[in-house]
């Protein structure tokens, strides 16, 4: 465009020289970086199949067979005689665990959370609280569901107390890691305002962090109650109560007309459960916009 | 002989819904090499003017041409998808608030301005070709942000962001600059420095529109202005033409 090679000085010259290098490696740096990943990704695909020993073959007889127990799926017999009460009172039971463990997850989480946020503990004593809490979390979330619902089985016994507990202590991890991450991502400003303002740490982190990151507290615990409803199943079949009992019992008796009826009523509550969390999301993420400039403008001018 | 005409708006109308029209007939010619200043009390109409030219706006009557003294004048109020991004592409625009996407940096912000010429799948991932960089680093080095060019866009300043805005604009080799308050969050020396860009951008057969809020700017920097209040036009001609009178009908109160 516009050329002030003969303006500037030699050290201003050489200064520049070194920045185009600088830019020039940073493209560089990209690319291969870019093409390395591509690379990784498709070796690792490679040597998975080939370390397992697995054939296309395998894959091909492994989907006629599923498409077999498939068929079957959509073949109803005997649907008169199916005990109804028994299935929904367990589909009952899986809600109620899904609920309590969530719920109980939730309101330990949040404060824990807040604890575990590098944003709130900003000194070094308190960072190093944040750290135990933040492995603290890990260990919680690190041990799958089922795996959880066995421990607690042998603990307390079969049944849903087992099934509550073992969504409780895992989701408190999840929730937790994720509600903090949220309360890290905010915008920084309005924390600012409030401590110019006189606010203590306290107001500043309900009102400076938590209203801000609220939108996505409220998203990510009614996520969880539904994708909770969803694997809530697998702790039936470990023995903690619910649904996933019946599914284990029929699959093993080959009722896969029964094990159909549950999925599309398992399917048809997400579908609910989705629908009621959007209108919640409407309600307190959106907001309504107040109609305060639907006033004539001359009015105003005035 | 005149240079050429860039652009010609012909009785162009704006209304919202049923409320007061917000541009009303209006009509006027865009040269090269002009540098027009657009002034108006705030809600004149001076942003959605923009906005129709560069089509993020709809318009409900009149006429855009775009070209109108080439082989193939467009009405550009009328394009769609392709054509439309085509046509954006020749006609930049920078804003108030710059628009950079924070979190990439300077020379990538940069580089964005060649998205329209560039392969979707390379753009993807990031991939310019080395005469887009090369160009990215010449208006880098113009702006005097060359220092700055591997910092992300959201730790840059007020005048330094607006500079990068304009380094991305030109990235896209623009015939038409379209300039919304690009001085309006900014301090005198900044301001001095955009206009500063905008003067040597018109001065390379580049047609610069930009809205101003202030008349002193506006006769420092200006080879032409356009006086609007209400939608309408009430002065358009040279800064020196502005006499106390005009700026008195161009800011006066619409409901006194």
């Amino acid at each position: 465009m516009i050329n002030h090679s003969n303006t500037i000085s030699t050290s201003e010259r050489s200064n520049n020289e070194r920045q185009y290098a600088a830019i020039y490696a940073s493209r560089r740096r990209h690319m291969v970086i870019t093409f390395s990943l591509g690379l990784i990704i498709l070796f690792y695909y490679i040597f998975f199949f080939y370390f397992n020993g697995l054939t296309p073959e395998q894959m091909f007889q492994g989907l006629d067979k599923l498409g077999q127990y498939f068929a079957r799926m959509f073949i109803w017999r005997n649907v008169s005689q199916w005990p109804f009460g028994y299935y929904f009172t367990q589909i009952a039971v899986t809600l109620g665990i899904v609920f309590a463990g969530t719920f109980t997850a939730t309101l330990l989480a949040l404060p824990l959370s807040f604890l575990a946020s590098r944003r709130v503990m900003n000194t070094f004593i308190l960072a190093s609280i944040s750290v135990v809490i933040r492995r603290l979390f890990d260990i919680m979330r690190g041990i799958d569901m089922a795996i959880w619902g066995m421990i607690f089985i042998r603990a307390v016994g079969m049944g849903p107390l087992a099934g509550v507990m073992a969504i409780f202590i895992q989701d408190t991890g999840l929730l937790g890691k994720l509600y903090a991450e949220s309360h890290d991502a905010v915008d920084k400003r309005p924390s600012r305002g409030l401590s110019a303002l006189g606010a203590n740490h306290l107001q500043k982190h309900r009102f400076g962090i938590f209203t801000q990151s609220f939108p996505q507290f409220l998203a990510l615990t009614l996520y969880q109650i539904e994708s909770n409803t969803r694997s809530a199943a697998v702790l039936g079949f470990v023995g903690a109560g619910g649904i996933g009992l019946v599914y284990a019992e029929n699959m093993r008796l080959w009722n896969w007309d029964v094990v159909m009826f549950i999925t599309l009523v398992l399917v048809l509550l997400v579908m609910i459960m989705d629908k009621a969390s959007e209108l919640l999301r409407k309600k307190y993420i959106i907001g309504e916009d107040i109609p305060l400039f639907n006033q004539p403008i001359q009015h105003i001018e005035k | 002989m005149q240079s050429e005409k860039l652009l010609s708006i012909v009785n162009l109308d704006k209304s919202y819904g049923n409320h007061h029209p917000v541009i009303k007939k209006l009509s006027m010619d865009l040269y090269a090499g002009e540098l027009v200043a657009i002034i108006g009390r705030s809600g004149a109409g001076k942003s959605t003017l923009l906005h129709m030219i560069n089509g993020t706006i709809s318009t409900t009557g009149g006429d855009i041409i775009a070209f109108p003294d080439s082989d193939t004048p467009q009405k550009a109020h009328l394009l769609k998808g392709k054509a439309l991004r085509h046509w954006r592409s020749q006609c930049g625009m920078i804003f108030q608030d710059f628009c950079l996407v924070p979190r990439l940096d300077v020379i990538t912000n940069v580089l964005l301005g060649r998205l329209s010429d560039t392969g979707t799948l390379r753009s993807l991932f990031k991939f310019f070709p080395k005469k887009d960089v090369e160009r990215a680093i010449e208006l880098l080095e113009w702006t005097g942000l060359i220092n700055q060019a591997l910092q992300r866009a959201e730790n840059l300043s007020g005048g330094q962001s607006q500079r990068v805005a304009i380094a991305r604009a030109l990235m896209q080799t623009p015939r038409i600059l379209l300039a919304d308050e690009p001085v309006a969050s900014l301090d005198p020396k900044n301001t001095h420095r955009v206009m500063e860009a905008l003067q040597e951008i018109s001065a390379q057969n580049i047609a610069v529109m930009v809205n101003l809020h202030s008349i002193e700017q506006v006769k420092q920097y200006c080879s032409r202005v356009v006086g609007i209040a209400s939608g309408e036009i009430i002065y358009n001609g040279s800064p020196d033409g502005l006499t106390e009178d005009i700026q008195q009908r161009i800011y006066a109160n619409p409901a006194s």
